[in-house]
């Protein structure tokens, strides 16, 4: 779920995009820069983004009638990187307000810091982690779109809690409430996002795409 | 799927469709600032209704409008529920639910209210935008902003690439039906199957594309809509034209109300 | 026009998907390459602006050699459009004009040339009413034409069509068909290549026609010539054309003086009606 138009007051509004620009800017520049080293990248990266887009409009048969959907951005991180992630995610974000009035344009901010940058972040973290420890790409794929997925919902909850805390109890009763309507759908919606983004990932291996593009060289050099 | 009509479908048969982009979005953004702004239910209301009636007035039938309205405030009200039982110190009403106690507070509901409010104005200025405006004029004018190229330029192929995507899962779905792959047990095993393989039917299609970019000596340019457009002077008679004057008169009448603190 | 010369190419240096192709292409011509799937068309194709790089041959285009240097490769482009078989795959702007103006606009032409271009190839396609429709809305014929138009606007010397016929329904098909014949005509100065298995269409339209097999050219002529070979026709997989069949077995039925083979149904009626009246005449009723 992303915070709808209107939701955050101004302030906030405020503090999220300046969070969140200086990191999308950086993405931009590791796009380009990316772009001018390997042709083709462009398809790719469009093509990230417009499937980001589809699968966090999908609603997922097994919870129907909730706010909660899949994010997506787990692939994007695998495959190229958070900061470019971020930038894909703010095109994503736009085009969810502007085509399905999904989330919103003073909400944009906050909804990329949460779903563009910290959620995928962490699930590259995630995934560097377990990368290091020699895990498959299919677990590592799996943890990656988990937690950026959770920690989406997670963020999301803080950001909400943050505008609003709780009078008696502070943010962090609020964080526990807002986080409590989130839990119940998203944690199997995280494992269902991990297996198929985990699939994705398999199966675009096997067909010769490099995963992992963020790395410097030696992925690209057995490229056909 | 519920992607087959979106928003943008409404601007075919609009009536504000042809004003310039940049006056639309002026003023939904400028009346969303004022509207997250503002602290007074007047504001809020009076937003609310011009922006709604403008849109409904342009060409979208009322049930529509209010049909579409109830979406986001579907997702808007279980957060905004959360809230009456945490602002706020002066208990209205308690509920006892398996020995705990919730007591749901005034200032509460007074901060739920505002939210609504605050939110419906907000939506009903994105309303106004989207079902006005052309996504590509929209970002066609985002070019005025110095945003660097390749911001645009992806734009416009994401934008084209959703549509794609959209049917190549129709089909993917279709096939997976035909074959009795939704039935129970095998949902999320079908699912994570059609939409991995959707990934990687459309990661050939975007080396295909990279071809014919190619084939037409792409060069990251993505072509302004102002090469659809005859006359390009004839416009720019009207640069200040009484659309613009009203908007502009508009806003200023919220933000003088807003900065008063009227209420 | 083009020239290509002894042309190999593979693309996992194991299995040659072009073996050793020859082929010329001329102003004004009209020329059908047809081959079952997987012959080597497409990769044929891409060759001849230099989307791929040939293993060995060599590729001429106007009289000059083809380079690959980014500035060589932008000349050849301008002068071969390729028109590629999905219209998905080549039209990347989401309003029909804009996708049109695409490559005019990436080699740099001025804005009233650009505007020129576009109105031009829209009316030459005669989809002047698409011109600000969203391309995700329009049908699969109209893509068609949209992505021809978007190649014609960088005014080409040689257009290349690849498959353009497919996912089309008959009328669709037809109508596609005589909007080429009228761009033939119009631009005379330009040689057309249209790849595709559909041997009836080749038949009845093409000047020149090639027969391609295994990433071999293993016969080219007039289409009579070529896909009344009853050999080719069936080592290529490919059927003879009906309306050439019947003539054929009327032509062995003896009934009449061969003359000029029909090209379509209609011409073959009439030779058919020419035979009857003969026949009646030969027995005296």
């Amino acid at each position: 779920m992303h915070i709808a138009e209107g939701f955050l007051p101004l302030e906030w509004c405020v503090v999220w995009y300046l969070l969140a620009l200086p990191i999308v800017a950086y993405g931009i520049y590791r796009a380009q820069k990316l772009r001018e080293k390997e042709r083709g990248v462009m398809s790719l990266l469009a093509m990230t983004a417009a499937f980001i887009f589809v699968l966090s409009a999908l609603k997922m048969p097994s919870v129907t009638g909730s706010c909660s959907h899949p994010t997506g951005t787990g692939l994007g991180v695998v495959l190229f990187g958070p900061s470019i992630t971020a930038f894909l995610s703010i095109i994503v974000l736009l085009f969810q307000a502007l085509l399905l009035a999904h989330g919103g344009i003073t909400t944009l901010g906050a909804n990329t810091v949460s779903m563009g940058i910290i959620g995928p972040f962490v699930g590259w973290l995630a995934y560097i982690a377990v990368r290091k420890m020699k895990a498959g790409l299919l677990t590592s794929g799996f943890l990656a779109a988990f937690f950026a997925d959770l920690v989406t919902y997670v963020v999301t909850a803080g950001q909400l809690a943050a505008a609003f805390p709780a009078t008696k109890g502070g943010i962090l009763l609020s964080f526990e409430a807002f986080f409590g309507i989130f839990a119940i759908t998203q944690v199997p919606l995280a494992i269902i996002e991990g297996i198929t983004v985990a699939l994705a990932l398999k199966l675009l291996q096997e067909h010769g795409v490099a995963v992992e593009m963020w790395k410097p060289k030696e992925v690209s050099g057995n490229e056909a | 799927m519920h992607l087959d009509h979106t928003f943008e479908s409404y601007t075919v048969s609009n009536k504000l469709v042809k004003i310039r982009a940049g006056k639309k979005i002026f003023l939904s953004i400028f009346t969303l600032f004022i509207a997250v702004y503002t602290l007074s239910h007047f504001i809020l209301l009076l937003i609310l209704f011009t922006m709604s009636s403008l849109t409904i007035w342009s060409g979208v039938r009322i049930k529509d409008y209010l049909k579409l309205l109830m979406i986001p405030l579907t997702f808007l009200l279980p957060s905004i529920s959360v809230l009456a039982f945490l602002h706020g110190s002066e208990p209205m009403l308690t509920f006892s639910i398996l020995e705990m106690h919730l007591s749901m507070m005034r200032e509460g509901l007074e901060l739920c209210t505002l939210l609504m409010m605050r939110s419906m104005a907000g939506i009903s200025c994105l309303f106004f935008l989207i079902m006005t405006t052309p996504i590509s004029e929209i970002l066609d004018t985002m070019r005025k902003f110095r945003i660097p190229e390749i911001v645009i330029e992806l734009s416009f192929l994401v934008y084209k690439l959703i549509f794609v995507l959209i049917d190549e899962l129709e089909s993917t779905k279709i096939a997976q039906d035909a074959r009795l792959g939704y039935l129970r047990g095998n949902r999320i095993r079908s699912l994570s199957l059609l939409i991995s393989s959707m990934l990687v039917r459309s990661f050939e299609k975007a080396e295909n594309m990279e071809r014919a970019l190619e084939a037409r000596c792409y060069a990251g340019k993505m072509p302004s809509l102002k090469f659809g457009r005859e006359n390009e002077s004839e416009n720019k008679v009207h640069v200040f034209s009484l659309s613009l004057i009203l908007m502009i008169l508009f806003d200023a009448c919220l933000l003088v109300l807003a900065v008063e603190g009227g209420d | 026009m083009v020239e290509v010369q002894d042309l190999w190419f593979s693309y996992d240096k194991k299995r040659w998907v072009l073996k050793g192709i020859d082929m010329e292409l001329r102003r004004g011509e009209k020329t059908v390459l047809v081959g079952s799937n997987g012959s080597g068309k497409t990769t044929l194709f891409l060759h001849l602006n230099g989307l791929l790089v040939p293993d060995k041959g060599t590729i001429k285009v106007s009289g000059n050699f083809l380079s690959y240097t980014k500035k060589a490769l932008t000349e050849v482009r301008k002068r071969v459009g390729i028109v590629f078989q999905n219209p998905d795959d080549q039209i990347v702007a989401p309003i029909v004009f804009q996708d049109v103006a695409l490559g005019p606009v990436n080699l740099g032409l001025s804005e009233g040339e650009v505007k020129k271009r576009v109105k031009r190839a829209l009316n030459e396609l005669n989809i002047e009413e698409l011109r600000d429709r969203k391309v995700h809305e329009l049908s699969e014929g109209e893509k068609k034409k949209v992505a021809i138009a978007g190649v014609l606007a960088m005014e080409p010397e040689l257009l290349v069509l690849d498959e353009p016929m497919s996912g089309l329904d008959p009328q669709s098909s037809k109508d596609l068909l005589t909007i080429i014949d009228s761009l033939c005509e119009q631009n005379d100065n330009m040689a057309v290549l249209v790849a595709t298995h559909d041997v009836e269409l080749a038949y009845e339209w093409a000047d020149r026609v090639m027969v391609m097999r295994d990433g071999e050219i293993v016969k080219s002529g007039k289409p009579y010539d070529v896909l009344g070979d009853e050999e080719v026709i069936k080592s290529s997989r490919l059927a003879m054309p009906r309306v050439l069949r019947i003539y054929k077995g009327i032509e062995m039925a003896a009934c009449g003086n061969p003359g000029v083979p029909p090209r379509n149904i209609e011409e073959l009626l009439k030779v058919m009606r020419g035979n009857y009246w003969n026949a009646r005449r030969r027995m005296g009723l």
